[in-house]
């Protein structure tokens, strides 16, 4: 029965329109009433779900990511991606792949890093005969590789779901899949731009690649700080993620001389908004899965896929429909949260490493962050790029073909993912 | 009703500026961390507590700002299928819930606060109650905003 009410209540709410972060929390607290706990426990709870100092890389990539965006790190990347990859057909489209991925190396965030690509690129790519839609599909689909390549903050959400997994195997995990991931969009990207004839721009010439180099590196560089800062064991990800918004503000202000104070106002309020989004979300599903484990829900649920099949090929594309399913209406960071204590114990009898699993379920659930009904990347990539989320989803079945594709090998080919943290270790 | 709305916007306003500058403050905070371990040689022991309270102050603080704002992530699936009667009075239905959930966030929140008055943080010099208090100060706001937009109504103003 208490089940009945927990997720009952939840998708009640859900439909109704209540934001998820409200709907983890009060389906919670009606759950705990009908248990007769004090609903104190409820906010106990919550309070300590965000009272974690892994947590705290969260807000930090999400800052260095919406400085670059409005201090014109961003476009830097766009320009040097541009330089290299600009003369082939539907060039613009290859570029944006190749820039999120950049960006995804300097900021951590999908969200961020579509309205990076989307203000700085959509316009260009309509200038020159790009087809709104397939601007904003490039953009969106290329967006989620910064999801796999490191810094993640979607990542730690889950190395600190998993119990606490090493941060930097997984981001070390997620390297390959994410390189890969690209190098599809760019496929996908290249054929279409064929089909609907695309125009190719010129090459510059290897000074220009050069020089727009040059200018790129400092951005890059941040990239460098975060990631090497962790492996080498210098920093913790929350320390190296606070240097990268440092090194972001100074590089920015007196290098590249180009964040004054409203850009950086806009850039911190910015920041606030998307943590506030991110983090009341963790809070509350903290309490959400609080009700779920005295419930003894993961382990009833476990059983019971284990029941079904002991099958690691069969239970893993199981997991992967149910994430695939759940991901298009909720966002990544709730389910990181919730289900990773349900499917990851199921995972980890069948023989799969935690840090494989997390590159699965982040490549799953980064996927429905470009379906609808929600998805908080096609929201944004929509929007910046002034195209309406119906129009937009109509020419993306090719993009999604390519991550399930990826998603298929990810999953069945662990040495994709666990080969580089192999290395290291 | 319109003063009204004048205030909260300002509170809403005032809400996000202390949150962004809390961020801020957390990130020199952290970064002060690394500099004295570093640097200095002496890790300050009271920079995680204090850049952990700073975080739960400022996410509080901009996550009720976002009630009025409307940022917070929902489904929106049913908002134009519905009739707009009914799409109305789901509208309320949200309003009513959220304030709930900010009225609880209060009444727990002080109920917390109470408990752990006594209690110190180990690393700085206040009371643990100081991490709760941002639950009765957001919840409060919550309730503010939910009843704005309650007697607001939905047409103006939901789609934000």
């Amino acid at each position: 029965m208490e089940l009945v009410i927990l997720f009952g209540v939840f998708a009640v709410l859900l439909l109704a329109g209540v934001p998820v972060a409200f709907a983890l929390g009060a389906s919670a607290i009606a759950t705990m009433a009908w248990l007769d706990i004090p609903l104190i426990v409820a906010f106990q709870r919550m309070a300590a779900g965000m009272n974690v100092f892994a947590l705290m890389a969260i807000p930090f990539f999400i800052y260095a990511g919406e400085l670059m965006n409005h201090s014109g790190i961003a476009e830097r990347l766009v320009r040097f991606a541009h330089s290299l990859l600009g003369r082939v057909r539907g060039g613009l489209g290859q570029v944006n792949v190749l820039a999120s991925m950049m960006f995804g190396a300097v900021s951590g965030s999908a969200v961020a890093s579509a309205s990076a690509m989307g203000s700085a690129l959509v316009p260009v790519m309509k200038e020159e005969g790009y087809d709104p839609d397939y601007s904003v599909d490039v953009t969106i689909s290329a967006a989620t590789t910064g999801l796999l390549i490191p810094p993640s903050h979607n990542m730690i959400i889950y190395a600190i779901a998993a119990g606490g997994l090493p941060i930097g195997a997984l981001f070390l995990a997620g390297v390959v899949p994410g390189l890969m991931l690209g190098m599809a969009l760019m496929v996908v990207a290249y054929i279409i731009a064929r089909r609907r004839g695309y125009p190719a721009g010129e090459f510059p010439g290897w000074l220009i690649v050069a020089k727009t180099f040059v200018y790129a590196i400092p951005g890059l560089l941040s990239a460098v700080i975060i990631v090497g800062g962790i492996l080498s064991g210098v920093f913790t990800a929350t320390e190296s993620s606070a240097i990268a918004v440092i090194y972001t503000m100074i590089v920015s202000a007196l290098v590249y001389r180009s964040l004054d104070r409203k850009a950086f106002i806009r850039a911190s309020l910015s920041a606030v908004r998307t943590t506030a989004m991110v983090l009341l979300v963790i809070g509350t599903a903290a309490a959400f899965g609080w009700v779920l484990a005295v419930t003894e829900v993961p382990l009833r649920l476990s059983n019971a896929m284990l029941e079904i099949s002991s099958n690691p090929i069969v239970i893993l594309l199981l997991i992967n429909l149910i994430l695939l399913a759940l991901g298009t209406f909720m966002d990544m960071s709730p389910l990181i949260v919730i289900s990773t204590p349900i499917f990851l114990p199921v995972a980890i009898e069948l023989g799969v490493d935690p840090v494989h699993f997390g590159i699965i379920m982040i490549l799953n659930l980064g996927t429905g962050l470009i379906t609808p009904p929600v998805g908080s990347v096609l929201f944004v990539g929509s929007a910046v790029g002034g195209v309406r989320i119906e129009e937009a989803i109509r020419g993306l079945w090719p993009f999604y073909l390519a991550f399930i594709v990826m998603l298929g090998l990810v999953t069945y080919v662990p040495a994709i993912s666990m080969t580089l943290p192999g290395l290291f270790q | 009703m319109k003063t009204f709305s004048r205030i909260l916007e300002r509170l809403a306003g005032i809400a996000l500026a202390l949150s962004a500058a809390g961020l801020f403050l957390m990130t020199l905070t952290i970064g002060w961390q690394v500099f004295g371990r570093k640097v200095l040689n002496a890790s300050p022991a009271w920079s995680e507590s204090l850049a952990l309270l700073l975080m739960l102050y400022f996410v509080l603080l901009a996550a009720a700002a976002g009630v009025r704002e409307g940022f917070h992530l929902r489904f929106r699936l049913l908002d134009n299928v519905l009739p707009e009667r009914v799409a109305g009075l789901l509208a309320r239905f949200v309003d009513v819930l959220v304030g709930a959930f900010g009225a609880l966030m209060v009444v727990n929140g002080l109920a917390l606060a109470d408990f752990t008055s006594t209690h110190l943080i180990p690393t700085l010099p206040v009371s643990r109650s100081v991490a709760y208090w941002p639950f009765v100060v957001s919840g409060a706001l919550i309730v503010l905003f939910s009843i704005e937009h309650f007697l607001r109504g939905p047409s103006q103003g939901s789609e934000r």
